[in-house]
């Protein structure tokens, strides 16, 4: 725009180098991370959505209606009552759909979460102390790793019994072993700066050390993992539910409700297609999200 | 029997006993082997062609004295013959493999003439393959579940399980071998149903006695008409037509091939391009997802076979076990169910029930029942008496179901909501069925979903099995025990047959319908599907298919 300048002594000159004059900041990252903005909407949405659903919904998720069903007993179609049709028991799939929100989000974050603080101490102690503390955590961690994540944690559930409540805690508790390994990396790493060692020499106990120093460093990746593994989790969540050791009837999971849509997906599709959509937007949201993180940390980026 | 899709016979069943011979007091009956002719539409049978079918699991067992299920009986059917069977579709008893059978005067002498039959292997079946199979039922190693239909009306039955007998004194060969006496201990008109039964078949007794009970038990040695040829185990079975059959002019496919398949989608499938011939008792009936999309769909839908189930669908309550203790609990949960939604969600396979005895059931079902044992679809009536009961909040329960047939885990939730209407809350609890049929034998769960498939038309294999106090926990797992319930079941198995004796039961289920031990709410009707080369298919009420009357047409 200002491609010509005033000088100070009054001329008028031209610039070789025209200088753009700023946008605002956040026009700016818009156009620079368009999608990161998508995903934070679909996330803030989902969190509305999950918040309000009671709101939101026009009916009870529960409620089996009577006119729910056709004369041969088939789910209904997408109609001016019901804008997603029913299910097999007459029930809204709309109002399903919104209830089914609050359960993928209760597990994807609160499991996420449980991970991050299992997975942050455990790497962080195996990082800081080394020695056998290491190679023990390494080696547990090894065990998880190599262990089918689902196999464990249809077991855990079948021992605990099954609620959405477990269901957070199972997955939080047995999927820590990835910011584990991650978080001990970077404690190796940053364990090595000199102000680490400075810190050290100084006489600082370790706790002030992890603390003050180790913990703000490393949080970046560990952040952006946490968030990645919301969007797996609530998956998870789903192929447990598809396994029918998830959420019990008659709550709603988008999980469940495509395991009750699958076997008659040929006559009634529309049991598949809505709570697939939601699931889709979910994983969508909070990856973009997270990759949005992922930048916001990167030293070069758009400012 | 104890009923689901993938079905498990009752574990004990009791007979009743009662005073005339079906086919008529003392008098001789003659029969000859059934030959089949032309079907329905006139055809003329053709002989050869392979039976391809997909089977919903691998059979449990192959040993008639240990089949008892839905599933196991696809294959045994196939295998082994008994001393009687069912003509066709009805339930009129018809000589088997004997010829003919006299009754004593008292109704406690049956004396039956065997055929000249042989075993694949070319041994003869005398009576000793029958008094060597009752043997084998009664023995408590081989953990057979229908010992209850013989010990203990076999003279001898008793001592001989319980290991104070080293034969069974009951039964005897005479003639050679050519002759079998059964002895009763009372007399007993349902004992010709009863050998219909699969396990009281003709084994071999040299071959039983020469291999372990596992190695019988998936590797056969019958008279049926078709022989196990070979298996894949958990993959594939194919039977072979038996040349020697003791009927002749039957079977007429050369070939059975059972494969393993579970995914009511991949049936749906394989039955719509043609690669399979029938979906019947190999999944259980139609499976419900494929139900609507052949029976909407004009190509499909004049293959569908239809045969009412002489079989009740139901709600369990617990009369020993949690809030349901309370007979006023009961009878307000009566007015909570909405039935024809539960009908509604079968597509319409099933019609409302109302008692224990369906009406397929030839004698027994009531027209009308008395008005204390009369409910009607009433949340609001359901709620006030809740409150009566002592229950104005309602409680908190749980709903047992197997999940291994969706429509149960369907059935329940229906039920599940039904109850919260009136401050029930219930959670469902789904395990599959040999989990669930187990707990169920324990008689602890308070509420259940479950059925009943009748082992032979009489109101006896309903009422006594499924609400005499002897019978729980396993039989009676609601754990009803009412005296004078007791009292006229065991009153009316030894009556003679006749309105006196239906008066009995009669009387036993207004009491147990007035005491709410159940919830009936269906009666199923069985779907087959039958491709339209397969020629004279049907299913009798009392058993699985009967592969040996069907044949194959060009296509």
């Amino acid at each position: 725009m200002a491609d010509v300048m005033m000088t100070p002594t009054g001329l008028e000159q031209r610039l070789a180098y025209p200088v753009k004059k700023s946008q605002p900041r956040l026009v700016r990252l818009l156009r620079a991370y368009p999608l990161v903005f998508v995903g934070g909407l679909i996330v803030a949405a989902l969190v509305f959505v999950a918040l309000f659903a009671p709101v939101l919904a026009p009916y009870n998720p529960d409620y089996q209606f009577p006119n729910g069903l056709a004369m041969n007993g088939a789910p209904l179609a997408p109609n001016h009552q019901f804008i997603m049709g029913t299910d097999d028991l007459g029930r809204d799939i709309y109002s399903r759909v919104l209830y089914g929100a609050r359960v993928s989000l209760e597990v994807g974050v609160f499991s996420s979460v449980i991970s991050l603080f299992i997975g942050t101490s455990l790497g962080i102690i195996a990082g800081y102390f080394g020695k056998w503390a290491d190679s023990v955590i390494m080696r547990i961690t090894d065990m998880m790793l190599a262990f089918p994540l689902i196999l464990f944690v249809v077991a855990l559930v079948a021992v605990i019994g099954q609620s959405v409540d477990n269901l957070f805690i199972a997955i939080g508790v047995l999927g820590w072993a990835t910011t584990a390994r991650i978080v001990r990396g970077q404690v190796l790493s940053v364990k090595e700066f000199e102000f680490v060692q400075a810190a050290k020499a100084l006489g600082s106990p370790n706790w002030r050390i992890l603390l003050r120093i180790i913990l703000p460093n490393i949080m970046a990746p560990v952040i952006v993992l946490t968030t990645l593994s919301i969007g797996n989790n609530i998956l998870l969540e789903s192929t447990l539910s598809f396994l029918g050791i998830g959420v019990a009837p008659p709550t709603p999971s988008w999980g469940n409700m495509l395991a009750e849509g699958q076997s008659i997906f040929e006559y009634a599709p529309w049991l598949l297609y809505y709570p697939g959509l939601a699931l889709l937007l979910a994983v969508l949201g909070f990856n973009l999200l997270g990759d949005g993180l992922r930048e916001l940390f990167n030293p070069r980026r758009v400012r | 029997m104890t009923a689901r899709k993938l079905k498990l016979f009752g574990a004990v069943a009791s007979i009743s006993m009662l005073g005339m011979a079906l086919a008529g007091c003392g008098t001789e009956v003659a029969s000859t082997p059934v030959h089949h002719t032309a079907a329905q539409d006139g055809s003329q049978p053709v002989y050869g062609g392979t039976l391809n079918l997909d089977v919903n699991g691998a059979f449990p067992h192959l040993d008639p004295a240990r089949a008892y299920d839905t599933l196991s009986y696809e294959a045994v059917t196939q295998m082994y013959n008994g001393l009687v069977a069912y003509k066709g579709a009805t339930n009129t008893i018809i000589g088997s493999l004997a010829s003919s059978w006299t009754v004593s005067p008292d109704g406690k002498t049956y004396t039956f003439h065997l055929r000249n039959a042989k075993f694949w292997n070319g041994d003869p079946v005398n009576a000793d393959s029958f008094i060597k199979e009752f043997e084998r039922v009664l023995t408590p190693a081989t953990q057979s579940g229908l010992s209850g239909f013989i010990n203990p009306f076999i003279v001898g039955s008793a001592a001989y399980a319980a290991g104070h007998a080293k034969t069974l004194t009951g039964m005897t060969s005479l003639d050679g071998g050519k002759t079998l006496q059964i002895k009763l201990t009372t007399a007993d008109p349902v004992f010709l149903l009863v050998l219909a039964i699969p396990a009281f078949s003709a084994v071999d007794p040299a071959y039983v006695d020469g291999h372990s009970l596992d190695y019988f038990d998936y590797h056969p040695m019958g008279t049926g008409p078709f022989e196990l040829a070979s298996y894949k185990p958990n993959q594939q079975w194919i039977l072979k037509k038996n040349p020697n059959y003791f009927i002749k002019g039957i079977p007429y496919l050369n070939e059975i091939d059972f494969t393993n398949n579970n995914s009511a989608q991949a049936v749906l499938e394989h039955f719509e391009q043609g690669s399979t011939d029938l979906i019947a008792w190999n999944q259980g009936g139609i499976p419900s997802a494929d139900y609507l999309p052949l029976s909407e769909n004009p190509k499909f839908s004049g293959d569908i076979y239809k045969q009412v189930e002489v079989s009740t669908l139901y709600v369990g309550l617990n009369s020993k076990v949690g809030p349901t203790k309370n007979l006023a609990v009961r009878r307000a949960l009566e007015y909570a169910i909405n039935k024809e939604q539960m009908v509604k969600v079968l597509n319409g396979r099933a019609i409302v029930a109302n008692q224990v005895i369906p009406p397929s059931m030839p004698s027994g079902y009531e027209a009308k029942l008395p008005a204390d044992a009369t409910y009607t679809y009433n949340p609001g009536l359901a709620k006030k008496l809740l409150a009566k009961a002592g229950y104005p909040h309602g409680f908190t329960t749980t709903i047992y179901t197997d999940n291994t047939n969706p429509d149960d885990v369907s059935e329940a939730e229906v039920v599940q909501q039904d109850f919260a209407q009136i401050g029930v809350k219930a959670s469902v609890n789904q395990t599959t069925w040999g989990t669930f049929l187990n707990n169920n034998e324990t008689g602890k769960q308070g509420i259940f979903m479950l059925a009943w498939l009748e082992d032979f038309p009489d109101p006896s294999d309903f009422l006594n099995t499924l609400f005499n106090s002897n019978q729980s926990p396993e039989n009676n797992s609601t754990m009803y025990s009412n005296k004078t319930v007791d009292q006229l079941l065991n009153e009316a198995s030894v009556m003679p047959n006749g309105p006196a004796r239906f008066a009995m039961y009669k009387q036993a289920q207004n009491i147990i319908m007035s005491q709410a031990a159940w919830i009936p709410y269906a009666y199923p009707l069985f779907t087959a599907a039958v491709q339209p080369w397969v020629k004279n298919y049907y299913a009798n009420p009392n058993l699985v298919d009967d592969l040996q009357s069907i044949w194959l047409t060009k296509h």
